[in-house]
């Protein structure tokens, strides 16, 4: 049942994302256009047509192709392309049209490529002129790539494609379609006389929406609705709200109804000064709001003051005043300084500084500093942590020093930890064949309680080596890793450790491998006159096929070699079916317990911005729709 | 005995696609555009494929040492006769070479698929280095554009 559940929820995500809404007749238009043959792909927003006319840059222009990518704010109309405004006439093979902003540039294929560029309710800018004289005008023509992509074919494999008697584009590049024809898969399924094709990608529409009004038998009737102020440069206003009833379900054992009321302002006063207002409501009594004020005094230093209130379940308010403020100081390094404090005497600070010095060294210091109360007690935390990182890199070697430091106020606790590390950076030998390298970390702690001080310090170092592929025979690669580790630390629970990875790789075929990864690996211990450890092997066989798009899979199995045993086998499969539909599978079985731990199975539509799936999941016996944006 | 709601669910949908397989619908396709433009692209060479050509090594950057570059087409659902003609434009935009008007099916079979191409020669070295651009018009007009690079250096 719960599987059908969750269903029900991917087909309602569908439904929102295909939102039927009548588009608002009165809307602004930046383009009409009606022709013979209009479809949209609403899979990449792309429109194609045959024999079309519209009206842009002041004339009336007809052409037999169109292509519209709606992402890219482009269009073209070629092939007999003419213009015509009064008694004038001009007949082109191509316009591009940049939507944005509106210009145009007309191309004919003579004995030149002649351009002639064209703005918005102006005549042709001094007529004919040649590629120079556009290239200095700012007319160009466009790349043909954005345009190659659009074909009557490409918009018939679409998942979801529309076919229309007219295509409208608005200001805000919505799609609004007339005599609409609704595609799934190619295949008719709903028509419409006035259907939103796409949503807009310019900014929010000013003024109230009712966002959606639903209901299914799990969540209830739920409705969503906004207020939305926008004037460009000076007001962003965004208030929603979202209501959900559930007191008449059945199985409701939860809250009757919910309320959410968020809001969001921010106001720009010219360019270095802004505020914002937020605010959040829950009808389950909490709430909170923020205003703040963010100056920037140049572009290398910025201010920001705020206040927040806090309303928590349960709980009393808080008010917090805040300043934070950014110093970007070029070869001097980028400073940031918060200080956070809450009216009933908490208050947080910290303090980031990083630069860079002689190409080679870099420097980064934090530092934060914390007095809160905890829970609901009248009692305070009191932390002070700080770090302090030194690092000079250079092409032989690196070297780092860190110095952490964790001072609890509250507990009379201190930690202090410095540690240094060196690296040699990989050395190549014979050639490159062989690479070594060699790290280091030396760690000294002191824990300070009291009158109480622990100290421990530990050394681990790592020497690697380790070959590149190396070609023994046809089609056959072998790499060889062996590395050593040596742990010694002040309570004596010091260990050697000592391995090695080997890889073979042989091909089979055509995108078909196998591989094989062998690992041994040996740790020893010293406690005193004993030696104790463990040896630990891994044996693990890889076949890989990576045939084109059709077909991308691996197969693992994994073998204990020390104790003569399979352990597990893993699978991942990828298989193109037709139509950019694929099926996914990913599978484990557990050789030890003798059973599938794990199906998961997906049958995938990728579909441009969109991926429609269905999903089934033995771990927790789900099934999915799932149709996400991508 | 319990009530089996999955069961019902199934029994009941079961029920409903074999209704609904009994009605007929009139499921209209995709609306048929009369571009007949198969493909058009840029290419090294061209391989039979049966009685038709295929593009091979598509590309749009082409090296000094490449000599001979081909502009393929393929118009399908052709029933009459159809005039194709290519226009090649240098790195100065200057036309480099017109076919002029080709002829297509001058006996007006049906046919579903015509393939063709044309080829622009040049001597290997720098000449024409650049970006270029060819061109092709079906019946006079526009009906696809492709741009391509030549490289003074030995792309192949």
């Amino acid at each position: 049942m719960r599987g059908g559940a969750l269903g029900l929820s991917g087909w309602i995500a569908a439904g929102t994302l295909l939102t039927v809404s009548p588009a608002r007749p009165a809307a602004p238009k930046l383009l009409v256009v009606a022709g013979e043959v209009l479809v949209y792909s609403y899979d990449h927003s792309q429109v194609y047509g045959e024999k079309v006319s519209f009206e842009a840059l002041g004339y009336k222009i007809a052409s037999c192709y169109f292509k519209l990518d709606v992402l890219s704010r482009r269009a073209l109309a070629y092939g007999g392309v003419t213009l015509a405004k009064d008694d004038e006439r001009i007949e082109a093979d191509e316009l591009d049209l940049s939507l944005e902003g509106m210009t145009g540039t007309l191309v004919r294929y003579g004995e030149t490529i002649e351009t002639i560029p064209l703005r918005a309710e102006a005549a042709p800018a001094g007529g004919a002129v040649n590629a120079e004289a556009a290239a200095a005008g700012g007319a160009s023509t466009a790349p043909a790539g954005v345009f190659d992509a659009i074909t009557p074919d490409a918009i018939r494999r679409s998942f979801i494609s529309f076919s229309a008697r007219t295509i409208e584009l608005t200001p805000n590049f919505e799609v609004v379609g007339t005599g609409v024809t609704l595609y799934l898969e190619g295949l008719e399924s709903m028509g419409f006389k006035r259907f939103r094709l796409s949503d807009g990608i310019g900014p929010r529409r000013n003024g109230f929406t009712l966002n959606r009004v639903w209901y299914n038998k799990t969540q209830g009737l739920i409705g969503r609705a906004s207020y939305a102020v926008e004037r460009a440069n000076k007001v962003s206003s965004l208030t929603q709200l979202n209501y959900e009833e559930r007191s008449f379900l059945k199985n409701n054992y939860g809250i009757a109804r919910q309320v959410d009321l968020l809001s969001s302002t921010t106001l720009t006063f010219g360019d270095s000064l802004r505020a914002g207002f937020a605010g959040n409501y829950n009808s389950s009594s909490q709430w909170n709001v923020q205003s703040w004020l963010g100056k920037t005094w140049s572009p290398k230093l910025t201010t920001q003051f705020d206040f927040a209130y806090n309303k928590p379940v349960n709980y009393r308010g808080e008010a917090w005043l805040g300043l934070q403020s950014q110093l970007s100081a070029g070869r001097w390094g980028n400073l940031a300084v918060q200080g956070r404090y809450e009216l009933h005497g908490q208050g947080t600070a910290s303090l980031n500084y990083g630069a860079s010095f002689l190409n080679h060294l870099s420097l980064n210091l934090q530092s934060y500093y914390a007095r809160v109360k905890i829970g609901g007690s009248q009692d305070y935390s009191e932390l002070f942590t700080g770090g302090l990182n030194l690092a000079y890199a250079s092409r032989l070697f690196n070297l780092a020093t860190d110095y952490f430091l964790n001072y609890d106020l509250f507990g009379r606790q201190v930690l202090s930890q410095p540690q240094l590390r060196i690296g040699l950076n990989p050395i190549p030998l014979y050639g490159g064949l062989l690479q070594l390298s060699l790290n280091n970390v030396a760690l000294y702690n002191q824990l300070g309680r009291d009158d109480l001080v622990e100290r421990s310090f530990s050394d681990n170092a790592v020497l690697s080596l380790g070959t590149l592929p190396v070609e023994i025979a046809r089609s056959f690669r072998l790499t060889v890793n062996l590395a050593a580790e040596q742990f010694l630390e002040r309570e004596g629970r010091n260990f050697t450790t000592g391995g090695f990875i080997v890889n073979a790789v042989r091909e089979l075929g055509r995108g078909l491998t196998l591989e094989v990864f062998y690992s041994l690996s040996s740790r020893r211990r010293t406690r005193g006159w004993l030696i104790e450890g463990t040896t630990s092997q891994d044996l693990s066989l890889v076949g890989r096929a990576a045939l084109g798009d059709a077909v991308n899979a691996w197969v693992s199995f994994s073998y204990d070699a020390k104790n003569a045993q399979m352990r597990q086998s893993f699978a991942d499969a990828s298989v193109r079916i037709i139509r950019n539909w694929s099926v996914h599978t990913i599978l484990n079985y557990d050789f030890f317990l003798k059973k599938l731990n794990n199906v998961d199975l997906y049958v995938v539509r990728e579909a441009g911005r969109l991926q429609f799936r269905l999903v089934w999941r033995s771990l927790s016996r789900q099934f999915l729709v799932e149709f996400a944006p991508r | 005995m319990r009530s089996r709601p999955g069961l019902r669910t199934a029994l009941a949908a079961g029920l409903a696609v074999g209704a609904v397989a009994c009605i007929s619908f009139d499921i209209r396709r995709f609306p048929d555009p009369e571009n007949a433009l198969a493909s058009f692209c840029v290419c090294k060479r061209v391989e039979s494929e049966g009685e038709l050509l295929k593009p091979a090594e598509e590309k749009a950057e082409f090296g000094a040492a490449d000599e001979r570059i081909l502009a393929f087409v393929g118009v399908r659902n052709v029933v009459r006769n159809v005039r194709l003609r290519w226009k090649w434009y240098d790195p100065a935009r200057a036309l480099a070479r017109d076919t002029g008007e080709v002829e297509v099916n001058p006996e007006a079979k049906s046919l579903e698929i015509v393939t063709a191409y044309d080829v622009l020669t040049r001597e290997a070295g720098t000449t024409g280095v650049g970006a270029w651009t060819v061109v092709l018009f079906i019946d006079g007009r526009l009906a696809a554009r492709r741009g391509f690079s030549i490289s003074g250096e030995d792309g192949s």
